[in-house]
């Protein structure tokens, strides 16, 4: 059941309803039987897998706040047996072709083995939320001592297969709280829910018909069509996944929980530490707190909090996919975030130059050059195929060749099977270009809070109106649920 | 007391005025009421021009069950490879038909009339009930509705293809817009066809109607594509880009703002499909792929009742294949198409009804076709006189159009 279906806009008000109408007591039970309704609509078989891992979490949660003399080796079982799931059902494909192509190397002959396991949705969150609790409670934390308030805390469909990935003790001590419906949780939820869909049908989907188009073939291209590509698919991620979360979140408030934002405004960060800061929050903080400073942090010698920075951001990679793109874009990124750490180095022994770095000037540089590195990550996220994606990027960075020409017509891109998307998109991705910056800064500073309520009414209204007239007919699953 | 009642009332009113949630619910009523209650209440004839009913494309199918004419000597049920079959291959006798040929409601098949006719020398009437995207489960429909309806059709031909049981892109078979358009209507027996029509409208009209909500969007949507491409200067889909490839004329017709994005499909000229009839061969590839087995399954057990019906109340009927480019056919899945050509042959020798494949490598080359699967004008004529020398050698049709001409005497 997508978001952006009938069917959730159906099943959402009823569950909505019935939350509110059931007494206190009753309402949690309801709420994980409908988000169960909800994850059975996918794939009903994996109800089988979801449950015993959530029921097997919890009891060794319990256990080990029992046994915390044993804590460090409870905790090390518990999430080996997390991620042994998540490898079978995530990774055993990915390991397998892996060898299958490393003896195709040494061998000159492929075995072609391939292994035939569906990805269960959301297993990816499902694991870190149970990682994050152990983890938790060999911190000291109490466990949860209800299993369907844990068994909630886990699946609550609002957030179950593309998180954010949530904290246990602040989502469970508001499921704990005696809720009274509030019209502010509808003022704030259901704009929400609308600004979201508007993201995923109007911009998402509009831009996916043009990068798949540029990602398919990117040979036929030049630099310039790569790069409005590679814009569009930018902008595609980062509306896709954040339209699922303003869904979730704007879902979320109509039961009165509040769920923290997952994005803020990455596209205008200054650097790259600060585009982690404000892009996936929830899985940057997670990798943080239970991948980041477990294995060192920014404890020891430059290169060893280099090394972890790297190995963070490798396995960050990892965890989006089974895939070696994904690998490659986390190292992209580690790298990344290992030369912009480097130059903060650099910038305290030029104290000199002090003015230049506090200037507007090297602010407006540093957010250009963040925005445009980020923008070349996107092409190792999209492309599967790691010799293509890097061929897209050498092109993009060399600037050769600025144009293709094929049949005599430079930036063929005007001249594909879709004349009027095209344009179209083209002139969507050219204006969140130059809009990206202005509008990022007026929504920081709250700028839109002035406006007065009946005329933000009317905006979200004419979303819903246009969402209804341009939205496609087949409905495109959200980029974040093969994770 | 009352006082203080009064200003905790003004309150929660106040309050609710300025709640988003509040005021999104209104302002969509809001459109709702005027895009369905009253635009249509106050312009009639305006709302009627706009948004013509998309039940439209089943009119002639309608005009049909609901009339007591005489019944023709033959009644072709078939989807759009029937349809542009018939229409190319009129045209070819009939330049002047070229706008006819798009008009929903055109139900001859003059070419293959005459052919008839000439073969079988006897006066033969041929009523073309070919629909655009009809479905395997949408003949028995319509045929079921017609022996429901105390009609008794002289013959039928129902000319089918793969694609009509296996279409990935069309609802199931409750839900196409045939069988929607069909079960609608309670079709009066005796009735004039302007009455028929009129439920259409008095149905299109009703407040509140999701259908009429869905069209006025579609009017703004493609009201909206057609101002784009005015100021782009581009065309607004891939056929009509394929339509004007290479050509420096204006991208669209004067008259495109009143136009659906179906009629203008429709508006490709053949020279253009002619150029490359492979060209939308990757609709196919979306139509067929994954097989969808259980729509299959539906689609025969509607058809094979079709058969059985027939047979039951001794109708003559005559099942063709339509023929189809090689590459079309190939892309069908093997399992489906087995068992396509298998269902075939043996529902029809079951109920001893005639089965005709057309779908002849040896008759029909890819010259012959505007596209991956409809009949050019070449392959509609060479269709239609295959066509009729088979009705005419493996059925009772010679029989049976000499009765009708005898009692016509």
């Amino acid at each position: 059941m997508l978001f952006t279906t009938l069917q959730y806009l159906i099943f959402l008000p009823c569950v909505v309803a019935l939350f509110w109408v059931l007494p206190h007591k009753m309402r949690l039970p309801m709420l994980l039987l409908a988000s169960y309704i909800f994850y059975m609509s996918w794939i009903p078989q994996f109800i089988l897998l979801i449950v015993p891992m959530t029921f097997l979490n919890w009891v060794w949660g319990a256990f080990m706040h029992r046994h915390m003399e044993k804590r460090k080796l409870l905790l090390g079982i518990g999430i080996g047996l997390n991620l042994l799931t998540l490898g079978i059902f995530k990774y055993a494909g990915f390991a397998v072709t892996t060898a299958a192509a490393t003896v195709g190397l040494l061998t000159h002959h492929n075995p072609g083995w391939v292994t035939n396991i569906i990805l269960p949705l959301g297993i990816s969150f499902f694991t870190f939320e149970f990682i994050h609790y152990l983890f938790e409670i060999y911190r000291g934390n109490k466990p949860v001592n209800s299993f369907v308030l844990f068994a909630l805390f886990a699946a609550f469909f609002p957030t179950q297969i593309a998180g954010p990935v949530k904290r246990y003790p602040d989502f469970v001590a508001q499921m704990l709280e005696e809720k009274k419906p509030h019209l502010s949780d509808f003022d704030e939820g259901v704009p929400l829910i609308i600004t979201g869909m508007a993201k995923k049908l109007l911009l998402a989907n509009n831009l996916s018909t043009f990068v798949q188009m540029g990602f398919a073939d990117p040979n036929v291209y030049g630099a310039v069509e790569l790069w409005l590509f590679a814009y569009a698919f930018a902008f595609q991620i980062y509306f896709d996944f954040s339209a699922y979360t303003d869904i979730g979140r704007g879902s979320a408030m109509l039961f009165g929980y509040h769920i923290p934002i997952n994005f803020n405004l990455p596209f205008i960060a200054a650097n790259m530490a600060d585009f982690w800061k404000r892009w996936h929050i929830s899985l940057s903080t997670w990798l943080r707190d239970y991948l980041f400073i477990p294995i060192g942090g920014s404890r020891g010698t430059k290169w060893k909090v280099n090394w972890n920075l790297f190995v963070t951001m490798a396995l960050g990679g990892l965890w989006h996919g089974a895939s070696w793109n994904f690998v490659v874009w986390g190292i992209y990124h580690g790298i990344c975030l290992i030369v912009h750490r480097e130059f903060v180095g650099v910038k305290a022994k030029l104290p000199q130059l002090q003015k230049f770095w506090d200037s507007k000037v090297f602010h407006a540089l540093s957010m250009l050059l963040t925005f445009n590195a980020v923008v070349v990550g996107c092409v190792f996220f999209g492309m599967t195929n790691i010799s293509a994606a890097f061929n897209f990027v050498k092109k993009m960075v060399l600037f050769h060749p600025i144009f293709t020409s094929v049949e005599g017509h430079q930036f063929i891109v005007l001249k594909q099977e879709m004349p009027l998307v095209v344009p179209v998109v083209i002139a969507m991705t050219l204006t969140l270009l130059v809009i990206n910056y202005p509008l990022g800064k007026l929504i920081e500073k709250r700028a839109f809070n002035v406006v007065p309520v009946p005329v933000k009414a009317v905006y979200w209204s004419a979303l819903v109106v246009l969402m209804i007239t341009f939205m496609s007919n087949a409905a495109q699953p959200f980029i974040y649920f093969q994770f | 007391m009352a006082a203080e009642q009064t200003t905790t009332k003004q309150k929660g009113w106040r309050r609710l005025a300025s709640s988003p949630f509040v005021l999104i619910v209104v302002f969509l009523i809001g459109v709702d009421a005027i895009a369905t209650g009253l635009i249509p209440t106050f312009l009639p004839e305006w709302y009627q021009e706009q948004f013509p009913s998309p039940d439209r494309h089943c009119n002639k199918a309608i005009k049909y069950l609901s009339a007591n004419d005489n019944e023709p000597s033959v009644v072709v049920l078939g989807s759009s490879l029937m349809r542009t079959a018939a229409e190319v291959s009129d045209m070819s006798i009939n330049k002047e038909l070229h706008e006819q040929r798009f008009a929903n409601d055109y139900s001859k098949a003059t070419y293959f009339e005459n052919q008839l006719k000439k073969d079988l020398g006897a006066d033969v009437s041929v009523l073309n009930l070919a629909l655009r995207g009809c479905m395997a489960s949408d003949y028995e429909l319509i045929f079921q509705r017609a022996i429901e309806l105390g009609k008794r059709p002289n013959f039928v031909v129902v000319a089918t293809a793969p694609a009509e049981f296996m279409s990935n892109d069309q609802p199931l078979v409750n839900n196409t817009y045939v069988h929607q358009s069909l079960l609608k209507y309670k079709f009066p027996q005796g009735k004039p066809f302007y009455e028929v029509a009129s439920q259409n409208i008095e149905r299109t009209l009703a407040p509140h109607n999701l259908n009429a909500v869905e069209q006025f969007f579609t009017y703004l949507r493609l009201h909206g594509a057609a101002y784009l491409s005015d100021v782009s200067g581009h065309p607004t889909d891939l056929f009509r880009a394929a339509a004007y490839k290479g050509s420096k004329a204006p991208m669209l017709p004067a008259a495109y703002a009143k136009r659906t994005k179906l009629d203008l499909e429709d508006e490709i000229s053949d020279t253009v499909k002619q150029h490359n009839p492979l060209a939308d061969l990757s609709h196919y590839k979306m139509r067929y792929y994954p097989p969808n087995v259980n729509l299959y399954n539906q689609h025969e057990k509607n058809f094979g009742e079709m058969i059985r019906l027939a047979h039951e109340n001794a109708i003559p009927l005559v099942v063709v294949n339509m023929p189809i480019t090689g590459p079309n056919r190939d892309l069908v899945d093997p399992t489906l198409r087995e068992r396509y050509y298998n269902f075939l042959k043996d529902t029809t020798e079951k109920y001893h009804v005639a089965y005709i494949d057309m779908d002849d490598h040896r008759l029909f080359s890819l010259t012959d076709f505007e596209d991956c699967s409809h009949l050019n004008s070449r392959g509609g004529k060479k269709f239609f006189s295959a066509l009729a020398q088979n009705l005419i050698k493996k059925t009772d049709l010679s029989s049976i159009a000499a009765t009708k001409t005898s009692s016509a005497l």
